[in-house]
């Protein structure tokens, strides 16, 4: 199968926090993770990028074991609530930021960087330092950054929550369908249940085992 | 007081509190400092700036400041990552034990590495001896800007395909700017402007101006010379720490401090976290421990002569005084100068909280800070140590310099300390009928007695480590310990060598029982309830 693959994976920094997850995104597919604060979805998100190794289990990409793949070589992108921006370099700067790293040139950095600035309709905004822009706007910029590494999956840490409610739920909407549109497999961890059924093709959620014992994730049936 | 603060809240005495600072700003900044210009402007200081050797002299001593403060950079900011930003057994050890080589007196340190290195002197163990020192400036600036910024920034660039290195380098870095460029302006200048190491450890290729104006003050008697050189380097350090401040102008970045973190998740990783701290707890304990060697040690194997020798007259050591005496010169000038500097910049700090002329003084209090020891000192003797007014025998004219040292500290320490108290409770305190001094001691006065004590002691290690004013203002019979240091170390023989670690040894404890004493004080005026701690 090729997308995402999460293969009995068992997360946590030494005591296990989430255990026995398996679960499987499609290209294209937006799957959302409902959970509490504290219920582990940072944590689940950080072992998928690569940033915590797994207790247990595998994470495939494309059928390709990526459990040990450094965090560059995984092609999965993240956003995270806050936008991260790098303050140091202007809008066109921070998109064009994985082109660089993956070795285009300055010039082919910036075209693919104005591509997708259209693609997020802030055209006007290039060489906007990244502190003038507005909560709306400087995470659409995160999302163009993280699309311009042109990754297979991508991870949204509730990327929407410190904005206001129409805002977060037309983004929410705008941003699942862009992902689709790219063929990415995005898994999209929220605690907003409506946000969740907004913009999921289908919705998981981390359910806390007895106290003392780690959670597991299961799907939430459709009805 | 605080906004929306009436007059009638204030004490009277509040809006002149100013006045004390000013007026010893005024006897022992500025006449001083005029002294230095008007003699700076003398015909005859046209020598020393027009000499060949005085612009050589300065670039050899940029040089090697520029070096001192490249390896002190590159070693420092690996330790700011291992001690500022990871959650580990002892890392608050390793932390508090990197800030004790800048602590500690220069002359200590300085004859520390040269007794762990064996001996000899000249250009590299000069920079090894300034990077070691200014290491605590480049964790402590450095660090405290690391740990306040958002780790996930760097996710985010690995995910976008840098490596660790290139993300460090394109992410991290950049981010890290203001307090790498602030802590490169502030080594370069202490290392540009060093005199105790650079005397000890150094030779003819570690020259600064520093030493010049010394040199020509004591040895030439040519005061317009030093003079003119004291302000040629007075613009040479504020050029540099406006170019600091410049370059680290920087970009809003993602700030969202967590905390430490856990050690990361990888063996590797964290073993070089380990590693790490444990290379920069030997780096620093190494030195002080070959100082204890060296003052139990002789030629013919262990001895406890060179402490026995500390009471004795000379020390084998004639017309260098005894050791035991210049124990005692210091300790009395570290009380004159913590009773002289907790009331000026207590005063100082207090003035913050009324008229405006106060917050004015409270800044022209830290300038001092700015200026070399040296230039303090030459100033001092210049204006107060020869005739018309010439208070050399009074014994004060140290004591006084090393207040204008200390000062800028005592505020920097009661000033944010006094800020953090509710002003709200003089209005309390006044609304239950006290008058409003004693509705300002209700506010103000727990933290107050607990801070001004600190300032004290934080005032007492300076004074008793400071070397270079001491060695410009010291009389020639009554030496403090750190120029007793030099002096016998100017000496041949084990004898002087074994006194001088000793010393050492006795002036390392003073200053951290000092040190640690105004940590715990520190941390005991943060448990008074404030209303930041409050709210």
């Amino acid at each position: 199968m090729s997308g995402l693959r999460l293969d009995g994976l068992a997360v946590g920094y030494r005591q296990p926090i989430v255990t026995g997850i398996d679960l499987e995104v499609c290209p294209g597919e937006v799957v959302a993770i409902l959970g509490a604060s504290g219920s582990g979805k940072s944590t689940l998100l950080s072992t998928i990028a690569g940033t915590l190794t797994p207790l247990a289990g595998r994470v495939l990409l494309d059928e390709q074991d990526v459990t040990h793949r450094p965090v560059n070589r995984r092609q999965i992108g993240i956003v995270f609530q806050e936008p991260l921006l790098f303050g140091h370099l202007d809008v066109l700067g921070n998109i064009g930021y994985g082109p660089r790293r993956q070795g285009a040139t300055r010039a082919a950095a910036a075209q693919r960087a104005r591509s997708l600035l259209d693609w997020v309709g802030l055209t006007e905004l290039a060489h906007q330092p990244v502190s003038q822009l507005s909560g709306g706007q400087a995470q659409r910029v995160a999302l163009a950054r993280a699309v311009a590494a042109e990754p297979k999956a991508m991870l949204l840490d509730e990327p929407f929550s410190a904005l206001d409610t129409d805002l977060r739920t037309r983004l929410a909407s705008d941003v699942s369908t862009r992902l689709r549109e790219q063929g990415i497999c995005t898994i999209h961890v929220t605690h907003d249940l409506q946000e969740a059924k907004a913009i999921a093709d289908r919705i998981w959620i981390l359910q806390p085992g007895v106290p003392g014992e780690p959670a597991s994730l299961v799907e939430k049936p459709q009805n | 007081m605080g906004d929306g603060d009436g007059p009638l809240n204030e004490p009277r005495w509040l809006s002149w509190a100013w006045t004390i600072p000013a007026a010893f700003l005024l006897a022992f900044l500025a006449v001083p400092a005029a002294m230095v210009v008007r003699h700076a402007l003398d015909p005859a200081a046209l020598d020393s700036l027009g000499s060949l050797t005085t612009w050589r002299i300065a670039g050899l001593a940029a040089a090697q400041a520029a070096i001192s403060t490249v390896l002190a950079l590159a070693v420092g900011i690996p330790l700011a990552n291992v001690v500022s930003r990871y959650r580990y057994r002892g890392r608050a050890l390793a932390q508090a034990l990197l800030t004790v080589p800048f602590v500690l007196p220069t002359v200590v340190v300085a004859l520390a590495l040269k007794q762990l290195l064996g001996g000899g002197s000249g250009f590299v163990l000069v920079v090894l001896a300034h990077a070691f020192v200014n290491l605590a400036v480049v964790v402590r600036i450095v660090g405290s800007q690391w740990v306040q910024l958002d780790g996930r920034a760097e996710v985010v660039a690995r995910t976008l395909g840098a490596s660790s290195w290139t993300a460090f380098r394109t992410v991290t870095v950049p981010m890290l700017r203001p307090a790498i460029a602030s802590s490169a302006a502030v080594v370069f200048t202490f290392c540009f402007t060093s005199l105790g190491i650079v005397l000890l450890l150094g030779d003819a290729s570690t020259r600064t101006l520093e030493g010049q104006v010394l040199r020509r003050t004591s040895v030439l008697l040519d005061f317009p010379g030093a003079a003119a050189l004291a302000i040629v380097q007075l613009v040479i350090v504020a050029v540099v720490l406006v170019l600091g401040a410049r370059a680290g102008r920087a970009a809003q970045q993602p700030m969202h401090a967590r905390g430490l973190r856990p050690l990361p998740s990888r063996m590797l990783a964290r073993a070089t976290v380990r590693a790490t701290a444990l290379v920069a707890v030997l780096l620093v304990l190494a030195p002080l421990a070959a100082l204890v060697v060296a003052s139990v040690r002789s030629s013919n194997g262990w001895t406890a002569s060179w402490w026995t020798m500390l009471g004795s007259i000379d020390a084998g050591t004639t017309r260098v005084g005894s050791p035991l005496e210049a124990l005692r010169t210091s300790a009395s000038f570290a009380l004159i100068t913590a009773v002289i500097a907790s009331i000026i910049g207590g005063c100082a700090a207090i003035a913050v909280l009324g008229h405006r002329i106060g917050r004015v003084t409270a800044v022209l209090a830290i300038a001092p800070l700015g200026i070399s020891a040296a230039t303090i000192g030459l100033g001092t003797l210049l204006a107060y140590g020869r005739p018309p007014v010439d208070l050399r025998g009074s014994g004060l004219l140290v004591p006084m310099a090393h207040a204008l040292v200390a000062v800028p500290l005592v505020v920097a320490v009661a000033a944010p300390a006094l800020r953090s108290a509710d002003p709200r409770l003089t209005q309390v305190a006044a609304t239950l009928g006290a008058r409003p001094t004693r509705a300002f001691a209700t506010a103000y006065g727990p933290i107050l007695a607990v801070v001004m004590v600190a300032a004290a002691g934080l005032a007492a290690a300076v004074s008793l480590g400071e070397f270079g004013a001491a060695s410009f203002l010291a009389r020639e019979g009554s030496p403090t310990v750190p120029v007793q240091i030099v002096r016998l170390l100017g000496r041949p023989g084990e004898q002087s060598l074994g006194s001088a670690s000793a010393l050492a040894v006795v002036l390392t404890i003073a200053t951290l029982v000092l040190v640690l004493a105004v940590d715990a004080l520190g941390r005991r005026a943060q448990g008074i309830p404030s209303w930041r701690s409050a709210s």
